[in-house]
């Protein structure tokens, strides 16, 4: 991650040089969940965060996002890439694993595993690898999405009765999955909440959440000088206090 | 004699594919119903299970009384905090973990602590399990009472080792080695940006 990061912030900091552009820091979970936010004028919602590298169920006190439930082992994006590629599928996976698990029909048994508002899912991963090649892949894409999707929702579904919340929005790249929503419309209505969806092409790393987020902290007045602006691997969303006034 | 009866219903849920939706909820009532039991023999309190039927979802059980953990921290009420320890510490001493140990679920009913919903638990004393439970417990004192939740901790943790029994020991060691990860430190130690 490291590597990937510096090169990011490299070219951030020759443009804002370049241009004689303000430098602002921007934590990447912040914008996803800003950004899923504003384009649906949530007032107090719980955020299910799920993408490659992170499946995090949040929700926001006292002007932080604090982390209320999130995966023990590997993030659901990992998952179905990892399976994609012992599949035979390409990188991304999880796309062509959406359009696979249409056509699916019988569910196979894999663990499903929900601690309170916590999930594990690297017993998942292990059981799909073993059963690649001796199932039907549209069988298997169809199982690891209602499996996977039905633990991150009910670990959704227990944060927000335990926190008495009524709105639930998605951010992040498995977010661009059209049964995921599907689920979490369901699990709303059923508990007469209200989801919050927005287009598709905003669930997925974007660079408009950046801008919009970097709006917000410039209008707070946060600005980064160059020769102290560095990487940060390991900065938690619960770190970040929340740039409002837009 | 009358009693009062609650009946809890896991019903299904539409978002959860129809075939796993039954099995999870056949799963949980019985296992719920046998947590419920077991869990009195080490002298935990806990509602009397009446009837249970694992096909349609269902247990039957007492009605108790009581403010949740939850209402008494949010009205500044900590006194319970050790209490609420020494019935945790006899729950894991018996290898039985929670797997849902909100302030939510533990209610205190005429100054004794009575544990709520077993659904999620687990009966095989795996350490990863019991820690969890204090995990989560952290969480939620952290971010209903704020700062002052070390407290709260110190008492419960206190109560909680009262037992003396090892696996509640080892539990304790092992939510201390994954305090490295962010949510698992204090709010203060915290870096802000």
């Amino acid at each position: 991650m490291g590597p990937c990061l510096r090169t990011g912030a490299t070219v951030a900091r020759a443009l804002s040089l370049m241009l004689n552009k303000p430098l602002v820091g921007v934590n990447h979970a912040v914008a996803h969940l800003e950004l899923a936010r504003v384009m649906t004028k949530a007032r107090d919602p719980v955020m299910l965060y799920v993408s490659g590298g992170n499946t995090q169920v949040i929700s926001e006190v006292d002007g932080r996002y604090v982390v209320f439930g999130e995966t023990e082992d590997i993030a659901l994006g990992n998952l179905l890439d990892s399976f994609a590629r012992t599949a035979g599928i390409g990188f991304p996976g999880g796309p062509v694993l959406m359009q696979l698990a249409k056509r699916g029909k019988r569910l196979i048994e894999l663990p499903y595993s929900v601690k309170g508002m916590n999930v594990s899912m690297s017993g998942t991963l292990t059981a799909l690898e073993s059963l690649a090649g001796k199932e039907p892949v549209e069988d298997l894409a169809y199982s690891v999405q209602e499996v996977c999707f039905a633990m991150l929702l009910e670990a959704s579904e227990r944060a927000m009765a335990y926190l008495e919340k009524d709105e639930l929005a998605i951010s992040g790249g498995v977010g661009a999955n059209t049964r995921l929503r599907e689920m979490a419309r369901i699990m709303c209505e059923e508990r007469g909440a209200r989801f919050l969806d927005y287009p598709t092409k905003f669930y997925a790393d974007n660079a408009v959440m950046i801008a919009m987020t970097s709006l917000e902290l410039l209008a707070r007045g946060e600005r980064l000088r160059v020769e102290d602006s560095t990487v940060m691997v390991r900065w938690r969303v619960d770190e970040v206090r929340l740039p409002r006034g837009l | 004699m009358e009693r009062r009866a609650v009946l809890k219903l896991r019903v299904p849920k539409g978002y959860r594919n129809a075939q796993l939706d039954e099995a999870l909820r056949k799963s949980r009532t019985a296992g719920e119903a046998l947590s419920l039991h077991e869990c009195k023999r080490g002298g935990v309190r806990a509602p009397y299970v009446y009837h249970v039927n694992p096909e349609e979802g269902s247990i039957l059980m007492s009605h108790v009384e009581g403010h949740t953990m939850t209402d008494l921290l949010r009205s500044g009420d900590f006194k319970h905090a050790r209490s609420v320890g020494i019935s945790i510490g006899r729950l894991h001493a018996q290898g039985i973990s929670h797997g849902d140990l909100t302030p939510s679920n533990i209610l205190v009913s005429e100054g004794e602590v009575v544990l709520l919903d077993f659904g999620l638990s687990e009966r095989t004393g795996d350490v990863e399990n019991l820690a969890e439970d204090l995990n989560v417990m952290v969480g939620a004192l952290q971010s209903l009472v704020g700062e002052k939740w070390t407290t709260v901790w110190d008492d419960f943790e206190s109560g909680y080792l009262e037992s003396g029994s090892s696996s509640c020991a080892m539990a304790l060691e092992r939510l201390k080695q994954v305090r490295g990860r962010g949510r698992y430190r204090r709010k203060s130690e915290r870096r802000s940006r």
